[in-house]
């Protein structure tokens, strides 16, 4: 098991003064979120798109094909970092990220703006604080990758955490609406 | 190579998110001010025809299992209030075809004083919601095993009261209806409510050790339970003479 294409300099105890600043705007962006999920009003707007039945249903629809690019995500993920070298692949891994993460963002406006951060049952608040840390997960792996020299643990951390969040954000949103209310459109 | 690309799609995502809540804001405000400057029921009904071919759909494309004999109810429930909008039915032409074009409804304000039955979907409970200037009453009632009331407030459309324990129930008002999730014991379902006029609605009785409640939709079906302390209890007949009328907040008309 080689490690990571670490540089030669990076030992693993002494935490990189650099990763500090993406995880500091990743978990200020959680926080963030979650506080004006707290403090907004809930307005009850429901976006709905024609051919769907509710404002729900698109947003699990949107969460489920989001959930779909993450496993694309992870495979390709995992592709790059045990040695693929297809030309396709890092375009491939980049664009699904966007496009998932794109995806979720209607979702993500919605559940904000109109119900905001609640906990009323378990399942709600494991989705709340999952969509918090989505974003905040999601924001450190993009501030980290625009900047070289971070420490090699770093991205398949923020990675792993985004790709986690999102799965159980889909677990607890768009699995239940389906379990509940039935699978349709 | 790595340095701009990440960014952007940062930056991209934030524009994103930053054009759908402008959208919800600026039709948030038009629909607050629409229903501040019209009468109440003039902003009801230019705004019903919008939501309700919307709302209404997830009920009726239930899978064919769901559906019981309540189903039938519901839907019948639901056409009754529109076609029953008096005053503003012969205005809601022009409205209806002003607002087409705009695919979702924006949040709508509650009347003063309004009481909404429906069901859960999936029809494990009935529900019913009543609003009185900002302040709710609700109760969600099964029949058999399952009742919870819930106290709270109603502002911009939406409603959110808490009941016993972890019981809650939220809500939002799309045109005439409201939808929302509700929770009881451990349990949360999704409903969607419309108005009622009574006698359909929300009625109480209670006595030193027992309350039961009762919901009565647009139908006529009646659904009850009773509790005495954490004991729920079978409710007897509806009985207009000593069940009252519940009416938002805590107030109740009857007798």
């Amino acid at each position: 098991m080689t490690s990571m294409s670490a540089p030669p300099h990076s030992s693993p105890p002494s935490p990189d003064p650099r990763a500090g600043a993406p995880l500091l705007l990743g978990c200020g962006v959680a926080v963030a979120l979650g506080v004006y999920g707290s403090l907004h009003e809930p307005t009850g707007f429901s976006i709905n798109l024609s051919g769907f039945s509710s404002g729900t249903y698109v947003k699990s629809w949107l969460v489920t094909l989001a959930a779909l690019l993450a496993v694309s995500q992870l495979v390709s993920a995992r592709m790059l970092y045990t040695g693929a070298t297809m030309s396709w692949l890092p375009g491939l891994h980049r664009w699904s990220g966007r496009v998932a993460v794109l995806l979720t963002v209607p979702v993500l406006v919605h559940c904000l703006y109109a119900l905001g951060f609640a906990g009323y049952s378990p399942r709600v608040l494991i989705y709340s604080v999952a969509g918090c840390i989505f974003y905040g997960a999601f924001v450190t792996k993009m501030l980290s990758l625009s900047r070289r020299g971070m420490p090699g643990w770093l991205l398949p951390v923020t990675g792993g955490l985004t790709f986690t969040a999102l799965i159980v954000l889909w677990l607890t949103s768009a699995l239940w609406v389906f379990g509940t209310q039935g699978l349709h459109f | 190579m790595r340095s701009r690309g990440p960014i952007v799609t940062l930056l991209a995502i934030v524009v994103l998110g930053m054009v759908l809540l402008a959208v919800n804001l600026s039709k948030s405000r038009t629909a607050g001010s629409a229903a501040q400057a019209a009468p109440a029921g003039a902003a009801q009904s230019a705004a019903a025809p919008v939501k309700p071919p919307v709302a209404q759909p997830s009920a009726v494309a239930k899978p064919p299992a769901a559906a019981k004999p309540e189903a039938a109810a519901k839907p019948e429930a639901a056409a009754k209030p529109g076609a029953a909008a008096k005053p503003g039915a012969a205005a809601a032409p022009a409205p209806d075809a002003a607002a087409a074009p705009a695919p979702a409804a924006g949040a709508t304000q509650f009347p003063a004083t309004a009481k909404y039955t429906g069901y859960t979907d999936g029809n494990h409970a009935a529900i019913a919601v009543t609003v009185r200037d900002g302040k709710v009453s609700a109760y969600l009632c099964d029949g058999k095993a399952i009742e919870s009331w819930y106290q709270g407030s109603a502002s911009n459309g939406s409603v959110d009261a808490k009941g016993k324990g972890a019981n809650a129930l939220s809500g939002t008002l799309s045109g005439r209806t409201v939808t929302g999730t509700v929770s009881a014991g451990g349990k949360s379902w999704t409903y969607s409510a419309a108005p009622a006029n009574a006698p359909a609605g929300l009625y109480r009785a209670k006595s030193d050790t027992r309350t039961t409640g009762w919901i009565k939709d647009s139908s006529g079906n009646v659904t009850g339970l009773g509790h005495e302390g954490d004991t729920v209890t079978p409710a007897g007949p509806l009985d207009p003479a000593t069940a009252q009328s519940v009416e938002g907040g805590d107030r109740v008309v009857g007798q």
